[in-house]
């Protein structure tokens, strides 16, 4: 779910058929001239909130302050099984605000976890993976969390169940069930697909660090919620003993704060603007 | 007692946003086709120009060609398109800052904030920029900004980015249907302003949104290939 560093090396992907190849990083006079949508997206805001050479995320095109809706949001919940709300990391992608850095989550996961590559997933819209810690609103009711990631507006859903759909189908979400162990809500996903990309700044050589799930992948978090309910505490584990024998462990804290809403953003749009040929537009 | 049934008239007062919530969230199926027309049935008020585009659409879309029609590559349908695509439903979620539409289709979501003031525009954006409130149980949206290469539904009916719609949600039949009435303002397009309803149907409430990824339904990217170049 990131869309985090900088424009450096833009990789196409061979699409239907035609070899990798690398695009030059565009300038800030090729961004200005791009079409009216891609600057209002990507360079026009975005640029005001996390300047091009510092990277972006992708749904970092947040309200500035002058923006923020006047309605304002009730104190947090103190009910520990009450997750609503939005909750910030501002370690996370998408939890850049005004001022924000640059996060670098999973980043020291261990070796085999993690990859060198030269294919910039986030660049060609592949599927990305939803057990990445973000920032994001939070609804719940009896069947389910709906999380509603402010990096590029991606929705992951856990589900209440006591047992994963059989023969789930790899997704970027997974299979991801819940119960609560007293107020301890417990998630474990599996049937992942997908990438985590930008773990890192791009490398020598245009190389990227990356996180793929294989079949085997497995995240566990157990999630907490402070007394005061102001603060969320999730403990993930990561295992794929496919590729490690060691598990990944990772605590992430989030605050509950006032949503800063967000603009569209459509990876597809970066793609199509810098030279990645999805292919014709006349198949339906 | 009456300063009793005061204090209790407020505290309904104060919860009643959240009742309204209730209405409108769930997860929704268009009834209606992908296709607008005004609550007259007739075809929007098109002006010369725009009538000329939308006749181009439809003939080459009776061709099979849909060049004119950016959704082909997977970008947004944009507004009110996205809610009407075909066999993908859509989610609301309600909190007292911003409804959230979160669309099976691509994975789209759209965030309409309770904003009380009109958004800082640095459109135009696909789902255009929205600023909404409640009037009683329903959603009253308008919605400026659209980007101009989409159009307002599948069939290919223009508009401008100067465009401003008002969409009030609601539901009907007992809160099993969803209506969406739509006020359609872009003089740059039509001859005068215009209506349509939309309606949705109510899945249940424990309907799973499936993971719909556009590049890889229209073999636009291969994930395979790319995953096996990056194991290698």
């Amino acid at each position: 779910m990131i869309f985090r560093p900088a424009f450096a090396s833009i990789v196409c992907a061979l699409l239907a058929g035609r070899a990798y190849a690398q695009i030059e990083k565009p300038t800030e006079s090729e961004l200005d001239a791009a079409p009216k949508q891609f600057q209002a997206l990507v360079h026009g805001k975005s640029k005001f909130i996390t300047p091009i050479n510092q990277g972006f995320s992708g749904k970092g095109n947040i309200r500035p302050p002058d923006a923020v809706p006047v309605v304002t949001i009730p104190n947090p919940s103190h009910d520990p099984r009450d997750f609503t709300g939005y909750w910030y990391d501002p370690d996370a992608p998408g939890g850049q605000l005004p001022g924000g850095g640059v996060p670098v989550p999973l980043a020291d996961a261990p070796p085999g976890l993690v990859r060198t590559t030269k294919i910039d997933a986030e660049r060609l819209c592949i599927v990305d993976l939803g057990p990445e810690p973000e920032s994001g609103r939070i609804y719940q009711n009896k069947y389910k969390l709906t999380m509603v990631y402010n990096n590029q507006l991606r929705a992951r859903r856990i589900y209440f169940a006591g047992h994963h759909t059989p023969n789930a189908p790899l997704t970027g979400n997974g299979d991801s069930i819940a119960h609560w162990e007293g107020n301890t809500l417990v998630v474990d996903t599996i049937a992942l697909r997908g990438f985590i990309s930008g773990l890192d700044a791009t490398l020598e050589g245009g190389l990227h660090k990356i996180l793929i799930a294989s079949p085997h992948l497995h995240v566990v978090e157990r999630i907490t919620k402070s007394s005061d309910g102001s603060t969320l505490t999730d403990q993930e584990t990561w295992t794929d003993p496919s590729v490690s024998a060691t598990p990944y462990h990772l605590t992430v804290k989030y605050q509950y704060i006032q949503d800063p809403l967000g603009y569209d953003f459509e990876c597809e749009d970066v793609g199509d603007e810098f030279g990645l040929d999805y292919g014709s537009a006349n198949s339906k | 007692m009456i300063r009793k049934f005061l204090a209790l008239a407020a505290v309904a007062m104060l919860i009643a946003p959240v009742a309204q919530a209730a209405g409108i969230a769930g997860i929704w199926q268009a009834i209606s086709p992908n296709k607008l027309l005004t609550t007259a049935g007739q075809v929007p008020p098109l002006n010369a120009t725009a009538a000329a585009q939308y006749r181009s659409n439809l003939a080459a879309a009776a061709k099979g060609d849909y060049s004119w029609d950016p959704v082909s590559i997977c970008k947004p349908p944009g507004e009110p398109r996205t809610m009407l695509q075909d066999d993908y439903p859509f989610e609301i979620d309600v909190s007292p800052v911003r409804v959230d539409f979160l669309f099976q289709w691509n994975r789209l979501d759209r965030i309409v904030g309770i904003v009380g003031k009109e958004p800082l525009y640095v459109g135009p954006y696909y789902f255009g920029a929205s600023t909404a409130h409640w009037e009683g149980d329903t959603l009253v949206v308008s919605v400026t900004g659209i980007i101009e290469n989409t159009t307002l539904d599948a069939a290919g009916l223009p508009h401008t980015d100067s465009a401003v719609l008002t969409e009030r949600f609601h539901t009907i039949d007992g809160g099993q249907k969803l209506a969406a009435d739509i006020h359609v303002h872009d003089p740059a397009t039509y001859t005068s302003d215009w209506d349509t309803r939309l309606l949705f149907r109510r899945l249940p409430d424990d309907t799973r949104i499936k993971e719909d990824v556009c590049m890889e339904r229209k073999k636009l990217n291969n994930y395979a290939t790319i995953y096996n170049s990056v194991i290698k």
